[in-house]
This record gives C-alpha cells, sequence and structure tokens, in this order.
C-alpha cells in the first residue's frame, strides 16, 4: 500500500527546500501533531502550491496572512486540515514550493478543492509578477519603454 | 421649504460628457451647475484604494466598492431565456463617472459605423455623418489628450494627427505579434490611448506602474483630474456631489422641463433646481432611466422624448471575447495595456453576414483569467506539475476582441424592483442575436491560425459569447431625424421638449466595435457649440 501510495501519490520537493522557522505562526506541520488547524493547515497549502522561494519566506507568510484575513480562505478552511494531511504523508515538514503533486491518492473532493486554490493563488497579481520577478502593482517604473526590453 | 438653486445650465451627470460640455460653456459666463450622484474622489482616495486593494488582495478593487448600492448603483436586472444573456455595468458613480477607471481607449468609429442601416441592413443610421463628426472627434483627442500614431490602414479620414506620439510597442508586439498578425495577412498598429506617451498639458508620460484604475501619475486622463479642477476656478460653475436628480418636472404643455427634483444623499433634503436648460449625461442606462421616470400627464406619458415608442429602443453593448496563447518563449512585458492593436476586421468582414471587432494582444502576466488556464495546463494525468505552471506564466498572452452587436436589447423600468427612493430601476433585457454570435465563431477559427503563426505551444478556448462586465452600455436614447426613429435629435434635444438635451452613449443610434469613449466626447464638445450659437 505505501508503495502503490507512493507512485500515485509524487510529490517532489523543490529545490528550495528549506525551514520555515517560525513553524507555529506559519503552519509547518508536524505528522505528529494531529491538532494542526485549519488555517494554519491552509497557510501550508499556500506555500507548497505557491511560488515562493525559502529566500522570500517572508513574502509568502504576509500573503497568506492576508489570504486568510479577507474571506479568499473561506472555501478551502474546511477541507484544509484532511488535504495537508494527506500531502504531508509524502513531504517534509519543511517544504514549499513543490514541483508537482499527484491527484490520484487525494479523495476527489479535496483534489477538486487543491486545483481551486492553485487557479485561485496564480489568478492573483501579485502572486503572478512574483513568478515573472516583475516589480509590484502600481510600482512606477520611471521608463515608458520598460516594455520594450527583451525578456531574460 | 425645500432649498432653490438656479442656473442656466443644469448639467445631470459629472461624467467625461457633462465635465467637457461644461468645460466649454463655461466662457460664456453662464451660471453652470454640475450634480452627480457619486461622490468627488481624492488623491488620496486613489492611493488609498490601491493600497486596500493590497491588503486586501483585491485585484478588482474599484472607486464605488463602498457605496450603498441601493443609493447610489442601482442595479440593472435580466431576464434569461432564448437570446435572452445576463448584462451586467461597469458603469461608476461620482466626478468624472466610468472614465475614473476607464482603460482609456479612444479608437474613433469608421464612416460606415454610422450608416450600418443603409449599407447594411441592420440597426439604425446616424442622423449625422462621420464627416460632421470627425473635427469634433479631433477636438476631443486634443482636450483629453490622445497618444497614437498614424499608422492604421483601417481608419477612416482624419483631419489632423494625434496630439502625442503613440506608446511605442512591446517586445511582444514587435517580435511576435506583428510577425504572427502578418502572416495572416492582417496589419497591427498603435493603439490610441488616452494616456501620456510624453508629457502633455502639465501631466507626466505614463510610468508603467500598470495600475491604471487607480493611476497614480494622472498620465490616464480622468475628468475629475484635468477639466474639474479648472471649471473649479471658475465662479459661475457650481459642481455637486452626493446628490441625486429623481425626475424632471414638466410644464402643464409638456414641452419645456420647469425643474429638476433631487435628493442630497448625506441628508435626504430635498433640493429644486430652476434651470434654462437642462442637460442630462448621466450614461447609457440612467439616461434613458431619467426619462422614463419623468414621464407626464401629456404627449410625454410614456417617458419623455417616447412619442414614437423608441425610448429604451436599441439597447446595445459590446461582447468582449478573449483566449490564452502560451507562446512557449517569454513574451516579455506590458505597460499596465496593450501597445497594438488591429482594426483589420472592422473593415475587412462582410458586414452583412457578421460583426465587425477589435482585436488586441499583449503579455498576459496581468490578465487574472491565466491563473485558471496555467493551472489546466500544468495537469498532466494525475500529476499537476507546479514547476510547469510557473515556467509557463512568463509565456503566456492574451488575445481578446470587442465585438460589434446588433443592439436588440431593451432598457425598460422594473417596477417590481425599487430603490431606495421607491423608483423602479432600470432593466436590461439584452438580446444576443445569431448575427452577434458569429463574432464568436470568427474568433474559433482564427485563433487556433494566430497561435499556429506565433509558434505558440497552446491555445485555449474562446470564452463564451456573452456581454460580460457591461463595459458600454448605448442606444436607448437614440439621436434621430425623427420621433419614430429615435428619443433626440440630430442636435440632442429631445424631442417635444424645448429646453432639454441628452449627452452620453445613449444617444448612438448604433456602435461599432470600437470603445465609445471618444465619441462621446465629441458629442459633447458638439453640443457645446451648439448651445453656444443658439443662446
Amino acid at each position: 500500500m505505501e508503495n502503490i501510495t507512493r507512485r500515485k501519490f509524487v510529490i517532489q520537493s523543490s529545490k528550495l527546500l528549506a525551514f520555515l522557522p517560525i513553524a507555529g505562526a506559519v503552519g509547518c506541520f508536524s505528522n505528529t501533531d494531529s491538532k494542526l488547524s485549519p488555517e494554519d493547515s491552509l497557510k501550508r497549502l499556500i506555500y507548497i502550491v505557491g511560488p515562493w522561494t525559502v529566500a522570500d519566506k517572508l513574502t509568502a507568510e504576509n500573503f497568506a496572512k492576508r489570504f486568510l484575513q479577507t474571506g479568499h480562505a473561506d472555501p478551502y478552511l474546511p477541507k484544509s486540515v484532511k488535504l495537508i494531511q494527506s500531502l504531508t504523508k509524502e513531504l517534509s515538514e519543511e517544504t514549499i514550493a513543490v514541483k508537482e503533486i499527484g491527484l490520484d491518492s487525494i479523495p476527489e473532493e479535496e483534489q477538486e478543492i487543491l486545483l481551486n486554490l492553485t487557479k485561485q493563488l496564480y489568478s492573483f497579481v501579485e502572486v503572478r509578477f512574483y513568478v515573472s520577478n516583475e516589480p509590484p502593482w502600481g510600482e512606477c517604473q520611471g521608463n515608458p519603454k520598460w516594455h520594450t526590453r527583451i525578456p531574460e | 421649504m425645500n432649498e432653490e438653486i438656479k442656473a442656466d445650465y443644469c448639467i445631470v451627470g459629472g461624467g467625461i460628457a457633462g465635465i467637457l460640455l461644461a468645460s466649454k460653456l463655461v466662457a460664456t459666463g453662464k451660471k453652470i451647475l454640475i450634480l452627480d450622484q457619486g461622490p468627488r474622489f481624492t488623491e488620496k482616495d486613489r492611493a488609498d484604494f490601491l493600497s486596500k486593494s493590497k491588503e486586501d488582495l483585491n485585484d478588482f478593487a474599484d472607486y464605488n466598492d463602498n457605496v450603498d448600492s441601493g443609493v447610489v448603483t442601482p442595479l440593472s436586472s435580466a431576464k434569461s431565456g432564448d437570446l435572452v444573456v445576463e448584462w451586467t455595468n461597469y458603469r461608476l458613480f461620482g466626478i468624472g463617472g466610468t472614465a475614473l477607471h476607464f482603460e482609456g481607449l479612444m479608437m474613433r468609429p469608421i464612416e460606415e459605423d454610422m450608416r450600418v442601416k443603409t449599407n447594411y441592413g441592420y440597426s439604425r443610421d446616424w442622423p449625422i455623418s462621420y464627416s460632421e463628426l470627425e473635427p469634433w472627434l479631433l477636438e476631443a483627442e486634443y482636450e483629453i489628450g490622445v497618444s497614437g500614431n498614424d499608422d492604421n490602414p483601417y481608419a477612416s479620414s482624419k483631419s489632423g494627427p494625434y496630439p502625442m506620439p503613440g506608446h511605442p510597442f512591446s517586445y511582444f508586439d514587435s517580435e511576435i505579434l506583428a510577425p504572427a498578425l502578418k502572416k495572416t495577412g492582417i496589419t497591427g498598429h498603435s493603439c490610441p490611448r488616452a494616456v501620456n506617451s510624453v508629457p502633455y498639458r502639465g501631466r507626466s508620460a505614463c510610468q508603467a506602474c500598470r495600475a491604471c484604475k487607480f493611476c497614480p501619475t494622472g498620465a490616464r486622463y480622468s475628468p475629475d483630474r484635468v477639466h474639474v479642477p479648472i471649471l473649479e476656478k471658475h465662479d459661475n460653475v457650481k459642481i455637486l456631489e452626493n446628490i441625486s436628480v429623481r425626475k424632471l418636472e414638466t410644464n402643464s404643455k409638456g414641452d419645456k422641463i420647469n425643474a429638476a427634483h433631487a435628493i442630497r444623499l448625506q441628508d435626504k433634503s430635498e433640493v429644486v433646481i430652476v434651470a434654462k436648460n437642462f442637460i442630462v449625461a448621466m450614461g447609457g442606462v440612467e439616461t434613458p432611466r431619467m426619462l422614463l421616470l419623468s414621464a407626464n400627464n401629456g404627449i410625454h406619458k410614456h417617458g419623455l422624448g417616447n412619442m414614437g415608442g423608441q425610448l429604451g429602443v436599441g439597447f446595445n453593448d459590446h461582447d468582449n471575447l478573449y483566449v490564452t496563447f502560451d507562446a512557449a518563449r517569454p513574451v516579455g512585458r506590458r505597460l499596465g495595456y496593450e501597445t497594438m492593436v488591429s482594426d483589420h476586421f472592422r473593415k475587412h468582414i462582410n458586414r452583412i453576414e457578421q460583426p465587425t471587432f477589435t482585436m488586441y494582444a499583449s503579455p498576459a502576466m496581468d490578465w487574472f483569467p491565466i491563473g485558471n488556464e496555467a493551472t489546466t495546463w500544468s495537469r498532466h494525468g494525475n500529476i499537476v506539475s507546479l514547476e510547469d505552471l510557473r515556467d509557463s506564466l512568463p509565456n503566456m498572452a492574451t488575445l481578446s476582441i470587442m465585438t460589434e452587436s446588433e443592439g436588440r436589447g431593451i432598457l425598460e423600468l422594473d417596477i417590481e424592483n425599487l430603490d431606495s427612493y421607491g423608483d423602479p430601476i432600470a432593466k436590461v433585457t439584452m438580446k444576443l442575436t445569431e448575427w452577434d454570435r458569429k463574432a464568436y465563431s470568427k474568433l474559433v477559427e482564427l485563433a487556433p491560425e494566430l497561435a499556429e503563426a506565433m509558434s505558440a505551444k497552446k491555445v485555449s478556448e474562446v470564452s463564451p459569447p456573452g456581454f460580460g462586465l457591461g463595459y458600454h452600455p448605448s442606444g436607448a436614447t437614440a439621436m434621430a431625424k425623427n420621433p419614430d426613429e429615435g428619443v433626440c435629435d440630430e442636435n440632442l434635444k429631445v424631442f417635444g421638449v424645448e429646453n432639454l438635451y441628452l449627452v452620453s452613449n445613449s444617444v448612438f443610434p448604433h456602435m461599432g466595435s470600437n470603445p465609445p469613449t471618444l465619441t462621446i466626447a465629441a458629442l459633447a464638445l458638439r453640443l457645446a457649440a451648439h448651445l453656444e450659437a443658439a443662446k
């Protein structure tokens, strides 16, 4: 069963795996801790699915905090504990920005939640601009030809 | 006793039409009163909106978010059924109106847009020709400050250049889009924008902040930043915010407006405005609603100017469709708006068979639907490759089209839904005809061709036909040669009322596939000249 689960449930850590130091506050999950709150589980999910590197862990924390404070989290909270428990069977406690997630062993309803969370995260301009290393929305570049540069 | 205010010109609505009209009338020295049911936003408001949108992770934050919708923004309703689609409204209330948050697209109509009934057999002709409107379009481009190059091979004649050069083409425009368009026989050209490409009349050039809705620099035109401050320096102009005009009262014969009845939102006090001329400039929905709410017992018993049964008829909007491409290589950045567009399908299409459309494409990094597309495309069987997702985002581009529609919508009063004052809200029943839907079919055909031409790896499905957010409501108080064809005459005077004028996109007999703002501005300037001449 363990091997089947492993095959179906491929989750590779990124090269940027690292420890998020404020474990309680940012939601780092211990498999031995069955009392993880829905909020902390969701934060952990955001770090796993989101694009942030460990060097930008404060940015990730700040984003997750606002995500939870402003009602965006509501559809995900009821299932977040179950989902993170499924995922973290294959993840270290410190994992962020994984390369891929296998859906096979995740119950159908939780799969939908995970996909919706992914779609929503990458629908935020702030997240997409982080991915493309673009300066924040609203920050003037002082260069009207900024958009003519050859992309890196 | 109610407060009474007297004026020579009472302009109801402080959007781009009303403000530009006033900016021309001010030189007459006549007393001008401008009323708007929204507030006068400050620069601090703009900064706070931008800051709050980040704090709340709300990419759609907007000016009217905190306003009581029952008081300031009565909603439109829609039926469902065959060929009838949902319709919403992206308008704003406040000094500056919808131009507070508009994208600044400043395309002109083309000659053919104004003769569609005669030439192609659909919708309605304008009672004036393109050549009559053209000088006012040019003047509007200078008043507003439009950047653009005279490189559009599909445009109708222009009597002068744009006041500013166009924004430089982006990397994507030059290296990916233009070559792909060329392979399919289409020419890309500059996009006329109310965004400064160079400093213009005291405002800076665009600084690429990409938050155009709140434009921190003022490079994008907004009436409250450009023309309102000028008006505020004149003693003969009074601008009242947060005041809602509820009804226009006619005299006993019904051929003249005696007064406008209004309510101040803050203390609910009633105000009566007595003026020599009234100009309703309340946009595509509230203008026809005001005429319907002002029905009297005489010839206007079905609404002002509605002797021919044309009030509310021909309501129209644009259908906006889009596709997303994964271009398989980085597409670069954008200023916050498209810098290359194409009017090819405004000119080279059989209008008897299908609608025209304008075409826009650009890198999609600030286009929210790509989160959905990229996630969907990054799923391989039961594996979601987040690495693929992150890698693909910088390669994404979007192409959208703004399509002409036949204009078969109806606007009427919804007696089952009342606003906070007990008045019926506007009900819009929006029809998307089979002819309208052919623009969708055309894009379905075109998208894979363009994808191949730009060597894209993937292309999404075309978004379904519909009227989306309702950007450009128009047509429900059309200008016409007689009351059997419209609500106001070619000088925008309401039929059967000697001192009532309209100026908004509601007076368009037909709207081509170009955004309406420049045409609205041109009509406002033309009306100002008419009123001055008529004094």
